[in-house]
């Protein structure tokens, strides 16, 4: 096994689900809230990861990332450095990759807070924005951490998608998951046992985490129950 | 003092409409209840005002100012009207204390001024020592009490209340009460309280207001709608246990003759011949005398039996078939020393001003 992949595995998944958490909270919260008559083309559009081929959202980030794209020139006029088979180009699709697994367990969490409680605020004088930071966070921890860990564990297992944007450089684009392509292609089949195992385990940690606490409901539920 | 106008129009998800409006400008008063069963509407028309529900058209205006107008295209949010609103079943925010719950509203206040807010709230409320405790370790009743406090502290100028003192021990709720109305009178603060307690809504109210199926039926002076019910409606909401379908016989200097069942009634009033009507007697005006009927200025001496005696602790209701079933409510005392048990004769006696007539419905 690389513990080179793995570390770039890692540092790929954390940036990811960082920039996921920052940009899945407003988005989360537009879809838990709003009345917009045509927000389930919105939420289609952010789960479309789930069903898509990971090629078919690989294939069209390599076309809007590459030289010949708007976004690319730009890109490389003010970086000086190509953002296709680049681990910054990694981190934009693992970004796409993985937004449902952020945006809907943070609006699951967001609908699950107590109406009443946000109309509380508001009758006391906050600002959507203050009752957003002061009651709907902080009863939303368990979703924030499902988000976090699910966004994590889908970037390290992910690989069509790196493949098409990120190619295959050690150190730079090579994931644990490519690393172990390699390794059957190589019919190097001692390693590929041990990093499919690890991956194996990683994956079986993760999800037990997950449930372990969606189990664990208790104090964040509101309201008294007279 | 009281001042409050609206006219408001709201069309239920599941069917039926709210239809309220009402304008009081009273200087006299300042609390005012709102009574009628459940599913009249009374939280809605406490969430439109306060501005968590928005109305399908209509117009809010209190303190000179026009928190909604469907015309004018205004709409105040919530957080912008000075008004107060408590929640039924008073949700708390279950990740903050006590203290941080009661102050939620308040956003000026320096530290040590919020402490002795809390400190002032928590001993009026008799909260000492639960001051950082969570939502989620108190009983119903200090919850409810921590929620009244949150909705009070930060003063707005109208106050509504839904059912404020419901999860509250009888004692308890007795002390909260007069602390509650002391405290709006002390700060001139008005507001607008539901309840479906008929000795609260008494105990409580400057002015009464009293709601069925999303219509307000009648509003003004406590002691008038209960004595004076405008409609048969009212006069069941306010609890008037004699509620019976008659007819106006002949109207003579004043006084109208009914009949009710086989039997007939005197009362004041005033009609037609021929007219039905319905004839409202609260319980506790109806005397029991027992044996033969004597003279009295009474006009009216019904002959019945005991038809059922129900027990109301210290009281018990008495239910006589006189021409028609009459309910009388007396002490427990009063029922032992007339040795009234089931079939006992005896002569119910009503003057004829306790008789309510309701006609023209």
């Amino acid at each position: 096994m690389s513990w080179e992949a793995f570390g770039l595995s890692i540092k790929l998944a954390s940036t990811t689900s960082f920039i996921l958490l920052l940009i899945a909270l407003p988005l989360a919260y537009w879809i838990a809230y709003s009345k917009w008559r045509w927000k389930f083309l919105v939420e289609a559009v952010v789960a479309l990861p789930i069903v898509l081929p990971p090629t078919v959202l690989g294939f069209y980030l390599l076309i809007a990332m590459g030289t010949r794209s708007f976004f690319g020139r730009i890109y490389q006029e003010v970086f000086g450095s190509n953002l296709v088979f680049s681990f910054e180009g990694l981190v934009i699709a693992s970004v796409f990759y993985s937004l449902p697994f952020a945006v809907q367990p943070l609006s699951a969490a967001f609908l699950s807070v107590d109406k009443r409680l946000i109309q509380l605020s508001a009758v006391l004088g906050a600002a959507p924005l203050v009752t957003f930071i002061k009651v709907i966070l902080p009863l939303s921890t368990r979703g924030i951490l499902m988000a976090l860990i699910l966004s994590f564990a889908h970037t390290i297992g992910e690989f069509g998608v790196v493949l098409m944007v990120g190619g295959n450089i050690a150190g730079e684009t090579r994931t644990i998951s490519i690393d172990l392509y390699d390794q059957v292609q190589a019919m190097n089949d001692g390693a590929a046992l041990e990093t499919a195992l690890f991956l194996l385990m990683l994956s079986f940690f993760f999800l037990s985490l997950v449930y372990f606490i969606d189990r664990k409901k208790g104090r964040t539920i509101a309201g008294p129950k007279i | 003092m009281l001042d409050l106008r609206f006219d408001l129009q709201y069309r239920f998800p599941k069917g039926g409409m709210l239809t309220a409006s009402l304008s009081i400008l009273s200087d006299s008063s300042s609390i005012a209840v709102i009574l009628g069963p459940s599913g009249s509407g009374k939280t809605t028309l406490l969430h439109c005002l306060a501005g968590v529900q928005k109305p399908d058209s209509g117009y809010i205006l209190t303190g000179g100012t026009t928190y909604f107008d469907s015309e004018k295209n205004i709409d105040f949010p919530a957080r912008d009207r000075s008004i107060g609103l408590l929640f039924q079943d008073a949700p708390l925010f279950p990740h903050l204390s006590v203290s941080k719950n009661m102050t939620y509203g308040l956003k000026e206040e320096s530290a040590s001024d919020l402490k002795s807010i809390v400190g002032e709230w928590c001993k009026r409320f008799g909260l000492s020592e639960k001051a950082d405790r969570h939502p989620d370790e108190l009983s119903g009743g200090e919850r409810q009490r921590v929620a009244l406090a949150q909705t009070l502290a930060p003063k707005p100028s109208l106050l509504l209340l839904d059912e404020p003192l419901s999860a509250l021990d009888p004692v308890t709720r007795t002390d909260i009460r007069k602390k509650l109305r002391d405290w709006l009178i002390h700060e001139k603060r008005s507001a607008l309280i539901v309840t479906h307690d008929l000795a609260e809504a008494l105990a409580l109210s400057d002015y009464l207001i009293i709601m069925s199926e999303g219509c307000i039926l009648q509003h003004g002076d406590p002691m008038e709608i209960f004595s004076r019910p405008a409609v048969p409606q009212v006069a069941k909401i306010v609890g008037v246990e004699n509620l019976l379908p008659g007819i106006i016989l002949e109207v003579t200097e004043g006084i109208v003759h009914l009949g009710v069942g086989k039997a007939e009634l005197a009362a004041i009033g005033s009609g037609l011949p021929n007219e039905s009507c319905f004839v409202a007697i609260r319980a506790e005006e109806v005397i029991l005398e027992r044996g033969q009927a004597r003279t009295s200025s009474a006009r009216n001496h019904l002959q019945g039996r005991v038809q059922e005696i129900i027990p109301y602790g210290f009281q018990v209701g008495v239910v006589i078939d006189c021409g028609f079933l009459l309910t009388a409510r007396i002490t427990e005392q009063s029922r032992q020393d007339l040795g009234l048990c089931l079939g006992a004769e005896i002569t119910a006696v009503i003057k004829a001003s306790a008789i309510q007539v309701l006609t023209g419905h």
